[in-house]
């Protein structure tokens, strides 16, 4: 093995979902097998890296400091629909049954792999609260163990003694599973099926 | 419900068999360390998808394997027939196919195809820690009920988050968070356990009178950690002691500490009664476990016999036949050819040498 080529395997081991095989195999293929492609990724990675970042408001993927969600007047203000991921954004988003703004937490609390409440994007979403802005929270976070934690946390910790609804959807939601992989009619009967949650 | 035909690819020391089974009593015979009882627990596997081994399922995987499968075919008691496919990497992680479509949520799984294990080491149950009989609870009931398989993984998951907390150092708030969810499960769990218990009690004491000749009463006592069952107080519990458990870095008490006695006459047997005693107690279990299966899963449970008649005299083990349900598939294991050993039931014997097997 080259220096070279184990930097490169620990940098892409260290991207979530790859293990060593994996990784391995995309080396290989990224400096012996197919180098011509090489170029063309770099330069679609830098782009990407410059143009695309999370925005301050939602921690949405945007290329602005502002995401489009964020900067469209024509959405409700005070409702925040809070999930674990982007994607979870993008799946509520094509059932089309919220109008609201959302929330990205980038996670949900486990300690067991480390996440811990400084790792998620609590601090924007406490600011955003403080400012008065909000009057109704929408859990959209998984019903398993580390999702109840999370929206126990919001909850308690987050929102605290002040005077806001808060809901968590649910309905229809298998147990232990999350939010991208609920088809479209699922998530609008969750959505509209949300309970109180305090 | 019977098992027709079993297939095996670099399962333990077994690389490559397929066996069918024709009828109700199939007997596997060699020497020891061949690979007999890795059969049994394939077997088994398609039930609770782990190992009955005391100890865990280390090297599932064959040496140099990447990866070991099993396959079963089933009959159910109506005719039906189901297919099961089981894959294991080395780190032992699982897929599981039913009639060819992936299962994901194993608590829809659990319990259709259940089998129980009658071991030699049984004895282990009433003379070792609480931890085997725990075990031993816990995949009965997972079996039974997939409320009690969810309420389970559940408890578990969030004792883990918790103690990692605990370890990390982590505040209250998250405690907080992680105990709001893990409180409802611990007292669940132990509602669960002592709904269940009383009943597996009744069959044990009903087991043990036909197979003791003695007077004296059979019964199990649950001992749960947590006395008080109500959701305020379990979880004051936690409350009080994390300040001890940051301190271990682990949670000390709780369901998960939970354990039953074996009782004779009101007596704690564990300690007070003779090996016959002890020995004619783990078999009563079993046979209250089948009973209690069959009735919660609606389906006739299959029997596993690991060796568990060679230690026996022939009056024992004649004893012991009348005591198997006569509707019930059974595989045994031995290193004696039941021909030999004076048995009259009529066995398909299987002979197994080095992870190989043979109709004899
Ligand atoms: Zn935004």
């Amino acid at each position: 093995m080259t220096p070279g080529f184990e930097n490169l395997l620990k940098g892409l081991k260290s991207l979530p979902g790859l293990g060593h095989r994996s990784a391995e195999r995309i080396a290989l293929h990224l400096l012996v097998e197919k180098p011509e492609g090489l170029d063309a990724l770099i330069e679609i990675l830098r782009t990407a890296g410059t143009s695309a970042r999370a925005c301050s408001i939602c921690g949405n993927l945007s290329e602005d400091e502002k995401c489009s969600i964020c900067g469209d007047e024509e959405r409700e203000q005070g409702k925040i629909c809070v999930v674990e991921r982007v994607p979870d954004l993008f799946a509520i988003e094509r059932s089309g049954a919220f109008r609201g703004r959302y929330h990205v937490l980038h996670g949900k609390l486990s300690p067991i792999r480390g996440i811990g409440p400084a790792k998620l994007n609590f601090a924007s979403l406490r600011a955003r609260i403080e400012k008065g802005e909000v009057n109704e929270l929408i859990l959209a976070i998984a019903n398993d163990i580390e999702g109840e934690a999370t929206c126990h946390y919001l909850s308690e910790e987050i929102v605290g003694d002040r005077d806001m609804q808060v809901s968590r959807i649910g309905f229809g939601i298998p147990s232990g599973s999350g939010v991208t992989y609920a088809d479209e009619v699922t998530l609008r009967s969750a959505l509209d099926a949300r309970r109180d949650f305090s | 419900m019977r098992l027709l035909a079993l297939n095996l690819e670099n399962f333990r020391n077994v690389e490559a068999a397929g066996l069918s089974f024709s009828g109700q009593r199939t007997f596997f015979w060699g020497p020891n360390g061949q690979g007999k009882t890795n059969l049994l627990e394939a077997i088994a596997f398609a039930g609770v998808l782990r190992s009955f081994r005391f100890g865990g399922a280390e090297s599932l995987v064959m040496h140099d394997a990447s990866g070991a499968s099993l396959f079963h075919r089933f009959q159910g008691d109506d005719g039906n027939e189901s297919e099961v496919l089981l894959r294991f990497d080395s780190k032992g992680a699982k897929h599981v196919e039913l009639d060819g479509e992936r299962i994901t949520r194993l608590a829809d799984y659990v319990g259709r195809f259940p089998s129980v294990v009658l071991s030699s080491r049984d004895f282990r149950l009433v003379r070792d820690g609480p931890g085997e009989r725990r075990r031993w609870l816990d995949v009965t009931l997972s079996t039974s009920s997939s409320a009690y398989f969810q309420t389970l993984r559940n408890y578990h998951r969030g004792l883990r988050e918790r103690n990692a907390i605990l370890k990390r150092g982590g505040g209250d708030a998250e405690l907080d968070a992680f105990e709001a969810s893990l409180v409802p499960a611990a007292v669940e769990l132990t509602r669960l356990r002592r709904e269940a218990l009383p009943e597996l009690s009744d069959l044990l004491a009903e087991r043990y009178g036909t197979i003791s000749s003695s007077r004296e009463k059979a019964s199990l006592g649950y001992k749960p950690d947590l006395e008080d069952a109500d959701h305020a107080t379990v979880a004051g519990r936690y409350l009080a002691g994390r300040e001890r458990d940051r301190v271990l870095g682990s949670t000390r008490r709780g369901p998960h500490r939970d354990d039953f006695r074996f009782l004779l006459d009101s007596r704690d047997a564990r300690h007070l009664a003779s090996e016959g005693q002890q020995r004619g107690l783990v078999l009563a279990l079993r046979l209250a476990e089948f009973s209690f299966l069959r009735k919660v899963c609606g389906t006739i449970p299959i029997l596993l016999v690991d060796d568990a008649l060679g230690e026996l005299d022939a009056e024992r083990k004649a004893n012991f036949r009348k005591l198997l349900p006569d509707d019930a598939q059974v595989f045994a294991t031995g290193t004696i050819h039941p021909a030999e050993s004076g048995d009259s039931e009529a066995w398909e014997v299987f002979r197994v040498n080095a992870g190989t097997f043979e109709l004899s």
